[in-house]
């Protein structure tokens, strides 16, 4: 089963230069995954082989657990949740109401560069694909 | 028993969620997310990680409810939400194409947890399809080896809900 979040080639195009950027932004960011909301890949950039089903099905619940976590604690709209591992880091941006952005860096990552060239690029891509 | 929690699974629209939110005592957790696959055609929404809620026996006890997404694609949560679980809950939709082979899919995925734990098995939406009746599945299931408790199910009704959960903590208390 895919998703029927079907970009035209303009927007995959346009999303895949985002994507690439964030690469040239910071080369510590190894991999970026654009995802359906419910787990279903649609973009990728990687310069490791990376597992995208998967990451995307693992990207779309940690959301939903950080929107579940947030509303328990009588807050709201869970923006990005940040994995911080022994060897790497992984953010996942909440992009418009349909997408999820799953950014994978090295451990020397400077986590505020990640996340803000995460966020400024998940604003560029929501924002683009609600004109596309 | 240190903990008692009891893991509900099963096709997508099975019932899940709404199995847990009927026996519940406190607000169900749900991790909802909307739709964007062929499911959209039956669901606005799917759990992408966990339900949620609890269950408090006569005795005291509260037993805690899990549902898992039931996309195979989520099945690393089927992993880790088995863990430290004491049984079992299958629910299956019987108005899908193939019921029977959904069944095995979950009997097949959790076949090690089973083993070591218990199950039980809850059709669901029978008065909308009775194509594959009761009998089918236990037929099925014998053919298989497989011998486990199996209920007509409305998961909208508390007292069905309990069934399952009676029936699954009574073949633990004696297995």
């Amino acid at each position: 089963m895919a998703t029927r979040i079907n970009l035209s080639e303009d927007a995959r195009v346009f999303c895949t230069n985002i994507l690439q950027n964030m690469t040239e932004l910071c080369e510590d960011i190894y991999g970026i995954i654009l995802s359906s909301i419910d787990g279903h890949p649609i973009l990728e950039v990687s310069r490791k082989t990376l597992s995208t089903n998967k990451l995307s099905a693992m990207s779309s619940s940690l959301m939903a657990l950080g929107e579940t976590i947030s509303k328990e604690a009588q807050q709201n709209e869970c923006q990005y949740v940040i994995v911080e591992n022994a060897d790497g880091k992984v953010i996942c941006l909440r992009t418009g109401s349909n997408l999820t952005l799953s950014v994978f860096s090295e451990q020397n990552a400077n986590i505020g560069l990640v996340l803000s060239v995460g966020k400024q690029s998940s604003e560029k891509i929501s924002a683009a694909l609600k004109h596309k | 028993m240190s903990e008692l929690k009891f893991i509900f699974t099963g096709t997508p629209g099975a019932g899940k969620t709404t199995a847990i939110a009927a026996i519940s005592d406190i607000p169900p957790v749900i991790t909802d997310t909307r739709t964007t696959d062929d499911l959209a055609d039956t669901k606005d929404a799917t759990t992408v990680a966990m339900d949620f809620g609890e269950f408090t026996l006569d005795s005291g006890e509260t037993i805690r409810l899990y549902g898992t997404p039931g996309q195979k694609r989520f099945d690393f949560m089927w992993k880790i939400l088995t863990q430290g679980g004491l049984g079992l809950i299958i629910l299956v939709d019987n108005t899908r194409p193939d019921p029977l082979r959904d069944l095995d899919i979950y009997l097949d995925n959790f076949a090690e947890f089973i083993e070591e734990t218990g199950a039980v098995i809850g059709v669901t939406r029978m008065d909308l399809d009775d194509r594959t009746s009761l009998d089918h599945y236990y037929d099925h299931l014998y053919g298989k080896n497989i011998h486990l408790p199996l209920f007509e199910t409305d998961v909208r009704k508390k007292d069905d809900v309990l069934i399952l959960l009676d029936s699954l903590m009574t073949c633990l208390e004696y297995s």
